[in-house]
C-alpha cells in the first residue's frame, strides 16, 4: 500500500472503531501508531508515544482550558448561575429561545476576551447547559449552540489561531483581528435568526414563555444573577487592560468566582472540591481524546494526504471562486478528522503560495480559512467542541450533539457564502485602520 | 485476590485525583499570585509558565486518568452499539477496556523510559534566575498510564464476567446534571 | 533525509537556508550512486523546539533545527554559547565564530550532541536585538519602572540593570502584549517588525545601541546513524553546503531587518538614539556579562565555561576582521568558513 493510501484507510478506521463503542481518544491513537509503524518502523511509532504527549500536555497556554471549566464549575456549584434561565425569560420573554439566545451572545461576548474556541466552549458551555437542561430545551439545540458558540472565539479577536497565521503567512495580525471583527459579528447574527426563526417554527425547542413581566420583575430577577456578567466582564476587562494575558484570564476568572463565592458564603471545601474534581475530569477527557488527535497529525503528515489534499487545489482550479469552493471541500474532509490547528499546519505550506500567486488577498483567505477549519471542530467523527459539550453535559448523546450542530452548519454555509460573495466584509475594518 | 486488587486501585484512583486537585488549585492561586505580584510590586515571578506547564498540568491531567476511566468518563459514541443485546455490550465494552488496557500500558512504558532518562540527566527548565528542575515532572505520565491500565483490566474482567469489583464513582462528584435531582436539593439545602 | 523546523515556512532558515541548500545537494548528487531526496517539513508540522532534539536523537527524522537553551539539560555546554549573546555585535561573524567554536573548540559541546545521536553542523545568527517600546522613549530614564518583555536570562539582567521588570512571553504574544500594556517594552530584532507583527505595536526604538545577535541555533542537527549511512560524497556534501546555507540564513535576517526597517517607517515609528549615557551602561554590562555567563554555566555543571567564552571572543575578534577583509559578502565569508571550519572537519 502507498502512504497515501494508508493515510485514507486510517480515516476509514477511525469511523470504524469509533462505531465499534472505542473510546474517541482510543481510536485515534491505535489509527495513528498503526499507521505511523507502517508506514516507517516501530520504533519510530513507540518514540512519538515517548515525546509528544508529555510536551503536549505540558503546555501553559492549554492551562487556560481547566481553569476557564473551573470558574465555571465554582459559578455554577455555588449558585450563581441558578437563576439565570428566570433572567432570560424575564428579559428576553418575548423572543423565543430566549436562554439559547443569551448563550450565543455570551459566547460572542466572551469571544472578545478568549483566544480559543475550546476555552469558549467549556466556560460558556458550563455555565448555561445545565440552565438550558433543566428548563427542558432540545438537546440538540443545547448543546449546538454551545459547541457552535465556541467557533466564535477564532473570529472576534483575540485568537489563537490568527495569530499563528498571521506569522505564517508574514501579513499584520492587528490587521487581521480587524478583519475578523465583522464576520465574527455577522456570524453571531446569523445563528441569533436560526435560533430564533427555529424556536419560533417549533415551540417545542424551547418552552415558551407566555407572560410579559414588568421592569420591575425583570430588576429583580437581576439582582441575584448580577455576579455572573460582572464576572465575565472581569474576565475580559482584565485581559482588555493588559492586567492578564489570555492565557492567564483563566485563573483569574476561577479565583473571581472563588471570592464571590466566599462572599455569598456559597463556597465549602467540598463544592470547591467537587467544582476542581468536575474541571479535572473534563480537562483530562478532552486532553486525552486531543492527544490521539496530535499523533493523528503526525501520521497524517508522514502520509501525505494533506499535502496531496491541498495540492487539489492547484490542479482543478480554473479560477479564484472554484479555487476557494475546492478548498472549503477539502477543508470539509479534512476537519472530520483532524483538528485546526494541526490542519493549518499541514496544509498552509501548500496553500499560501498557491493563493499568492493567484493574487488572493492574504487577510481575506486568512479570514475564510480560519472560517473553514473551525467547522473541523462541529463535524462528526472527530470535533473537539461537540466532545467537550458532551463531557459538560454526559446525558446528552453523541449524535444528538452532532445532529443539533448541524442546523449550524447550514448557517455556516449561509455565512461563508456571504463572506465570499462581498470580501468587504472582511476587508471593510482593515482597510480604514 | 481480584477484589483486593481492585480496592487497591480504586485507592490509588483516589489518592492521585486528590493530587491532581491539589494541581489545579496551585494553578489557580499561582497564576494569581503572579498577576498581583507583576501588577502591585512590578516584581515578576520567574518560571510560572513552566510551573504551571510541567508541573500543574502535568498532574492535573495524568494523576486523574484512572480516575476518569473509572467514572467511564472518557468520549464515546454509543450510536450504533445502543442497537445491540445488553451481553453483546458487555463484551464489546470488555474487549475495547482490555485494548485500552494494552494501548496504556505501552505508554506507560514508552513515557516511563523518557522519565528515566530525563531524571538520569537532570532535566530542567532554564528560567531568567533560576533552573527549574522539570524531571520530577516526567514521573506523571508513567504513574497515570500504569494506574489507568490497571483499572481499564479490572473493569473489562468485570463486564466481561459480569461482576463488579471496582466500585463506582461517587455521583456527587460527577456534574450536577448527572446526579439525582434530591442530592442538588440537599447541596442546595446545605448551603441555605 | 527527512528534516523538521518549527519556523514558518517563510522564515529565512527555511526559506534561505534549507530549502535552497536541499535542493542544491539534490541537483549535485543527482544521476549519481550517491543521489539523495529530502523530505522538509516545516512550520511545526512535526516537531517543536523542545521535542525536536529527542525526535532527531530516535530517529524519527534525519535533521532538524535545535536551539540549546530548549534542551538546555541535555545541552548544558552548548547553552554557554548561546549565552553570549550580549558580546555579539553583528549576526555574520557572530554565526562563523560560533560554528567554529562548537565545531572546533567546545569537545564538551560535541560530547553532548553524540550523547543525544546528534551531529550538529553548525549555528546561523539573528540580526541584533532592540528595545522596542509602545511609547516614545526620549532618555535612560525614561525606562525607570517600565514593563519589559523577554525570552531570555540575559535580558532578564539588562533590564534589571537599567531599572525595568520583567516578564518572560514568547515573540507571537508580544505584539498583543505591547498592544495591551501588559508590558511597555520589548527586545527583539528588527526583522520582527514584520515576522510577528510588531509593527502594529511599537512607536519608538531605540537605534543606536543594540543588544547582541543570538548564534546558538542548529541549523542542521544531524542523527548519527544517519551520518554513518552516508556516503562520502553526501557528507562532503553537506560540509560544502553548511556554511553557504549558514550565511544566507543569517544574511537573510539582514534583509528581513531592511523590511521590518521599511515596516517601521510606514508605520511612523521612531527611532531614538539614546546616546553616550546608554551606550556606556550596555557596554559596562557587556563586560559583566562574561563572568555572569561563567556563573550560569557553573551553575548549570556545564565544564570548562571560562575557557570556551574566552576562545569564543577571540575567535569573535578573528571573525570581525574577516568580515571587514572581504565587506561582509557573505558568499565570501561562506568560502573562508569552508577553509577553516569545514574542511578542517574530523567527521
Ligand atoms: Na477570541
Ligand atoms: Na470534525
Amino acid at each position: 500500500m502507498s502512504n497515501l493510501a494508508i493515510g485514507f484507510a486510517g480515516f476509514a478506521a477511525i469511523v470504524g472503531l469509533i462505531g465499534l463503542r472505542f473510546h474517541v481518544g482510543l481510536a485515534l491513537i491505535i489509527v495513528a501508531f498503526t499507521g505511523l509503524m507502517l508506514i516507517t518502523n516501530i520504533d519510530i511509532a513507540l518514540s512519538m508515544l515517548r515525546v509528544l504527549p508529555y510536551d503536549f500536555v505540558t503546555d501553559w497556554d492549554l492551562s487556560a482550558v481547566p481553569m476557564f471549566l473551573l470558574m465555571g464549575a465554582i459559578a455554577h456549584r455555588s449558585g450563581m448561575t441558578a437563576s439565570l434561565f428566570d433572567v432570560a425569560r424575564l428579559w428576553f420573554s418575548r423572543m423565543p429561545g430566549g436562554l439559547a439566545v443569551a448563550t450565543n451572545f455570551a459566547c460572542a461576548g466572551f469571544s472578545s476576551a478568549s483566544g480559543s474556541s475550546l476555552a469558549t466552549t467549556m466556560a460558556i458551555g458550563r455555565i448555561t447547559i445545565p440552565e438550558m437542561r433543566k428548563y427542558h430545551y432540545d438537546p440538540g439545540l443545547a448543546a449546538g449552540i454551545v459547541a457552535c458558540g465556541g467557533t466564535l472565539g477564532v473570529l472576534i479577536p483575540p485568537s489563537i489561531i490568527l495569530v499563528l497565521y498571521g506569522i505564517f503567512a508574514e501579513v499584520s495580525i492587528a490587521k487581521l483581528f480587524m478583519a475578523g471583527v465583522l464576520p465574527g459579528l455577522l456570524t453571531a447574527g446569523v445563528y441569533f435568526g436560526q435560533i430564533v426563526l427555529r424556536c419560533w417554527l417549533n415551540p417545542s425547542l424551547a418552552p415558551p414563555v407566555p407572560d410579559h413581566p414588568s421592569w420591575s420583575e425583570r430588576l429583580r430577577a437581576l439582582r441575584t444573577i448580577w455576579p455572573l456578567p460582572l464576572l465575565i466582564l472581569a474576565v475580559i476587562g482584565g485581559i482588555y487592560t493588559g492586567i492578564a494575558t489570555p492565557t492567564e484570564a483563566g485563573a483569574l476568572g476561577a479565583f473571581l468566582a472563588l471570592l464571590i463565592a466566599l462572599a455569598q458564603r456559597r463556597m465549602t471545601v467540598r463544592i470547591f472540591r467537587q467544582a476542581a474534581r468536575e474541571s479535572i475530569m473534563a480537562t483530562a477527557s478532552i486532553f486525552f481524546v486531543a492527544i490521539g488527535a496530535l499523533l493523528l497529525t503526525r501520521f497524517m503528515a508522514f502520509s501525505g494526504v494533506p499535502m496531496f489534499l491541498a495540492g487539489l487545489v492547484a490542479d482543478y482550479s480554473v479560477d479564484t471562486t472554484t479555487m476557494i469552493l475546492i478548498t472549503l471541500a477539502i477543508y470539509l474532509v479534512l476537519g472530520m478528522f483532524l483538528d485546526p490547528l494541526g490542519m493549518m499546519l499541514l496544509t498552509l505550506p501548500v496553500m499560501l503560495p498557491m493563493f499568492q500567486a493567484a493574487g488572493m488577498d492574504l487577510i481575506w483567505f486568512g479570514i475564510l480559512m480560519v472560517k473553514f477549519i473551525e467547522i473541523g471542530l462541529i463535524t462528526p467523527p472527530v470535533g473537539l467542541n461537540v466532545y467537550a459539550v458532551k463531557l459538560l453535559a454526559p446525558d446528552y448523546k453523541l449524535q444528538e450533539i452532532f445532529r443539533g450542530a448541524l442546523w449550524f452548519l447550514l448557517a455556516e454555509i449561509l455565512i461563508i457564502g456571504l463572506l465570499i460573495t462581498f470580501p468587504q466584509i472582511t476587508l471593510f475594518l482593515p482597510s480604514i485602520m | 485476590m481480584r477484589t483486593f486488587l481492585a480496592r487497591l486501585t480504586v485507592r490509588a484512583s483516589d489518592w492521585a485525583m486528590a493530587l491532581a486537585e491539589i494541581g489545579i488549585a496551585l494553578m489557580m492561586f499561582h497564576v494569581v499570585t503572579e498577576i498581583v505580584s507583576r501588577r502591585l510590586f512590578r516584581v515578576s515571578l520567574d518560571a510560572v509558565p513552566e510551573i504551571v506547564g510541567y508541573y500543574y498540568m502535568a498532574s492535573v491531567i495524568f494523576l486523574s486518568l484512572a480516575y476518569v476511566t473509572r467514572a467511564e468518563g472518557h468520549v464515546a459514541a454509543t450510536l450504533f452499539t445502543d442497537l445491540l443485546p445488553i451481553k453483546v455490550q458487555s463484551l464489546l465494552m470488555g474487549i475495547v477496556l482490555v485494548i485500552l488496557g494494552g494501548v496504556m500500558t505501552v505508554f506507560a512504558w514508552q513515557m516511563g523510559i523518557e522519565a528515566v532518562r530525563m531524571t538520569r540527566i537532570g532535566e530542567f527548565h532554564q528560567g531568567a534566575t533560576l533552573n527549574l528542575p522539570t524531571w520530577p515532572s516526567r514521573w506523571f505520565p508513567p504513574v497515570g498510564a500504569v494506574l489507568m491500565a490497571l483499572m481499564a483490566f479490572l473493569m473489562a474482567l468485570d463486564k466481561l464476567i459480569g461482576q463488579q469489583t471496582v466500585a463506582q464513582v461517587a455521583t456527587e462528584d460527577l456534574p450536577p446534571e448527572q446526579q439525582p435531582e434530591q442530592q442538588e436539593e440537599q447541596l442546595r439545602k446545605e448551603l441555605a | 533525509f527527512t528534516y523538521s523546523s518549527w519556523t514558518p515556512p517563510a522564515a529565512p532558515n527555511n526559506r534561505l537556508g534549507t530549502v535552497p541548500m536541499f535542493e542544491r545537494i539534490t541537483e549535485s548528487l543527482a544521476g549519481t550512486d550517491d543521489a539523495m531526496t529530502f523530505e522538509n517539513f516545516m512550520g511545526g508540522q512535526l516537531f517543536n523546539n523542545t521535542t525536536t532534539l529527542p525526535a532527531i536523537r530516535d530517529g524519527i527524522i534525519d535533521g532538524g533545527v535545535l536551539v540549546p537553551a530548549y534542551n538546555g539539560a541535555e545541552l548544558r555546554t552548548h547553552v554557554t554559547l548561546g549565552e553570549t549573546q550580549a558580546l555579539i555585535n553583528d549576526g555574520l561573524s557572530g554565526a562563523a565564530a560560533a560554528t567554529e567554536a562548537l565545531l572546533l573548540n567546545c569537545p564538551g559541546c560535541l560530547e553532548e550532541y553524540a550523547a543525544q545521536n546528534v551531529l550538529p553542523l553548525g549555528t546561523y545568527a539573528s540580526t541584533p536585538y532592540y528595545l522596542m517600546c509602545n511609547f516614545e522613549v526620549t532618555s535612560i530614564a525614561d525606562l525607570q519602572g517600565r514593563r519589559s518583555a523577554e525570552g531570555n536570562p540575559m535580558f532578564n539582567r539588562w533590564a534589571q540593570r537599567i531599572g525595568m521588570s520583567r516578564q518572560s512571553l514568547s515573540p507571537p504574544d508580544f505584539q498583543q502584549a505591547l498592544q495591551r500594556g501588559s508590558v511597555d517594552c520589548v527586545f527583539a530584532p528588527k526583522d520582527w517588525l514584520v515576522a510577528y507583527s510588531l509593527a502594529d505595536a511599537v512607536v519608538s526604538i531605540v537605534d543606536d545601541v543594540s543588544h547582541g545577535a543570538f548564534s546558538a541555533v542548529v541549523l542542521m542537527g544531524v542523527n548519527t546513524n544517519t551520518w554513518a549511512g552516508m556516503t562520502e560524497a553526501q557528507r562532503e556534501a553537506f560540509r560544502r553546503e553548511m556554511p553557504q546555507a549558514i550565511m544566507d540564513v543569517t544574511n537573510g535576517y539582514y534583509i528581513d531587518e531592511a523590511r521590518g526597517m521599511a515596516a517601521a517607517e510606514e508605520a511612523g515609528i521612531k527611532l531614538v538614539n539614546l546616546g553616550e549615557e546608554y551606550a556606556q551602561v550596555w557596554a559596562d554590562f557587556q563586560e559583566a556579562e562574561r563572568a555572569e555567563i561563567v556563573q550560569a554555566a557553573n551553575g548549570r555543571g556545564a565544564a570548562g565555561a571560562e575557557e570556551l567564552v574566552d576562545r569564543f571572543s577571540e575567535l569573535l575578534v578573528e571573525w570581525e576582521g574577516i568580515a571587514e577583509e572581504v565587506d561582509r559578502d557573505p558568499d565570501a565569508i561562506a568560502e573562508r568558513m569552508y577553509e577553516r571550519i569545514f574542511a578542517q572537519l574530523p567527521f
